[in-house]
């Protein structure tokens, strides 16, 4: 009896994963490889601007800098982020008014269309309920799977392409909903909570084609040796002492193995555009997270605010810029360490 | 009235055999019920590898005549890869051992050897898939290796020396080949459109379906010369 019904779990997960890459290659086969090259095509049109100044006649002005938060495997909806999350971002922004935070795109769609915006969101909807009334339940890790085997067709080179151009011109158009002016130049950072970090690796190739200079940074993200990692100009790693899930990346993910060291991960490193943070002796979700603030950590800091302090620190400086400055004239960062 | 059913089923026990050694199917190699067993189970698994593939082909919307060619098309390269395959590991086997062995038994002997890819639709499970992918490819050389060593009675390490250079041979042939049968390949699919198509070296050793690339002309952004490539 057990056996059945162990059989038919794993049956059901594998009919689950197979089906994963679907909804990408159909967004790709019926708009999406039009919708791409014409964004392309619109973008290399138009001449470069320079981005507009509070001084001049008419001019809507521009933050010095865009940062698109993309969530964990936990989410339904790109507006739907936890209140800890909701909290350092509201902080991050009070601190830093000259970059404009975004914090409404679903990573884990191709077509940007929330799990709340299909014919299951009931279903949907339910089990995002369930899991907060009745935390010991096992159902709503069913969101978490569907978003799990999506990290994977990003990861995966067959599907990762179509599915990353996806999420690529989702992050474009929330961009531009929020001012971004293409060619102006402004940079644009993608910031990635476990696996967010690989969808913002994913999203970075296209974007950079459409003229953004991107950088991202991770949260305890999980991600693999995407070739994003060529198009980004700098990555942020913050891992936090006690996360053991993010080491799911380098296990996992053959191309951050010792042993690959011509994979886009080891070329960044060796470059010298990661830069590794400490998060302190954080877990990787729920309490005593990276985004706790209502309990000091056991190191007597409360986990938030050292995780506003390097997202200040990071969102607050000019991007390095490639090719890198020599290593006398930069100044690492506290909790960093640049590898 | 043959009895396809039967014979499925049939073949589909042989896998298990094969595959977890659950019955010594070796003193029967050369016996004719084995070879047709043998075929089912190399039908077996080209239909998990068709399976999968013309999913590939749907998503992209490549159907009716095109469906046809493409499919066509990757399952001729397939088996005529094996074949290769086949021909190769025989001929490094003749010319080690200078025993030639019968049609039956070298053509059964590897018709096994693809027992594995009963689970090769498995594949495209994203990520995951591609590593199974290489664990399918390792366990259909390990079939090989103990049914060949079997056929010949042969020791284990000249089996796996004579296994080991005929894949190696056949890696540098897929490589020299694919660029000619992709030429072919793309006369073919032009004859066929009415439309000049492109059918890459990458595309042959896919050994699978692939949608072939329109030879237009199409600006690409920023670019002063027009460059080919469009997607069909």
């Amino acid at each position: 009896m057990i056996g059945w019904l162990l059989g038919g779990l794993v049956a059901l997960l594998v009919a689950f994963a197979l089906l994963a890459p679907l909804e990408s290659l159909r967004w790709w086969s019926s708009q999406g490889s039009v919708q791409t090259r014409r964004t392309l095509a619109l973008t290399t049109k138009q001449p470069s601007t320079p981005p507009a100044t509070t001084d001049a006649p008419g001019a809507s002005p521009q933050p010095e800098r865009y940062v698109v938060y993309l969530s964990g495997i936990g989410v339904v909806d790109g507006e739907g982020i936890s209140l800890r999350e909701q909290a350092v971002w509201h902080r991050v922004q009070k601190d830093l008014p000259q970059v404009r935070v975004i914090a409404e795109v679903f990573p884990y769609a191709a077509n940007d269309r929330s799990l709340l915006q299909r014919a299951t969101s009931g279903m949907w909807t339910w089990l995002d309920k369930r899991r907060y009334r009745h935390r010991e339940s096992v159902a709503p890790y069913l969101i978490n799977l569907r978003n799990v085997l999506q990290v994977l067709v990003s990861a995966d080179p067959r599907y990762g392409p179509t599915f990353n151009a996806g999420l690529s011109l989702a992050i474009w158009d929330a961009l531009r909903e929020h001012g971004y002016v293409p060619g102006s130049g402004v940079p644009v950072t993608l910031v990635g909570f476990s696996g967010g970090g690989q969808m913002a690796v994913g999203a970075a190739s296209l974007l950079s084609l459409l003229g953004v200079p991107v950088s991202a940074v991770s949260i305890g993200g999980v991600f693999g040796a995407d070739p994003g990692f060529d198009h980004l100009q700098h990555f942020w790693d913050i891992r936090g002492g006690r996360d053991r899930l993010r080491l799911l990346g380098p296990l996992v993910f053959p191309g951050r193995w010792p042993f690959t060291p011509s994979s886009p991960w080891h070329r960044a490193m060796k470059d010298g555009r990661v830069t590794i943070y400490d998060g302190g002796p954080v877990v990787h979700e729920g309490r005593n997270s990276y985004f706790e603030g209502r309990r000091v950590g056991s190191d007597g800091v409360m986990p938030a605010d050292r995780l506003v302090g390097i997202l200040d620190t990071i969102l607050g400086s000019p991007v390095p810029q490639t090719p890198l400055p020599p290593p006398c004239d930069r100044t690492p960062p506290r909790h960093a360490t640049r590898r | 009235m043959p009895d396809i059913w039967g014979a499925l089923v049939a073949s589909w026990q042989l896998v298990g055999d094969v595959l977890w050694r659950e019955a010594d199917i070796t003193d029967r190699l050369g016996s004719i019920d084995l070879f047709w067993s043998s075929v089912g189970v190399a039908a077996l698994a080209l239909l998990s590898i068709g399976l999968g593939q013309s999913g590939v082909l749907f998503l992209n919307r490549v159907r009716g005549l095109r469906a046809v060619i493409s499919g066509s098309l990757a399952l001729a390269l397939l088996i005529g890869f094996r074949l290769l395959d086949a021909v190769v590991t025989w001929g490094v086997a003749l010319a080690v051992t200078r025993r030639p062995l019968p049609l039956v038994t070298i053509l059964t002997v590897f018709l096994l050897s693809l027992a594995p890819h009963v689970f090769n639709a498995l594949t495209f499970v994203p990520f995951v898939g591609l590593g199974l992918a290489r664990v399918l490819e390792l366990w259909s050389f390990l079939v090989l290796f103990v049914l060949l060593a079997a056929a010949y009675t042969l020791p284990g390490w000249l089996a796996l020396l004579i296994t080991g250079s005929g894949w190696l041979l056949m890696q540098v042939l897929a490589r020299v080949l694919a660029a000619p049968l992709g030429w072919v390949s793309s006369r073919l699919w032009t004859l066929a459109t009415g439309e000049p198509m492109i059918v890459t070296g990458a595309n042959i050793l896919t050994s699978g379906p692939f949608v072939p690339v329109s030879a237009s002309e199409h600006p690409l952004p920023g670019a002063s010369a027009p460059a080919t490539g469009e997607r069909a």
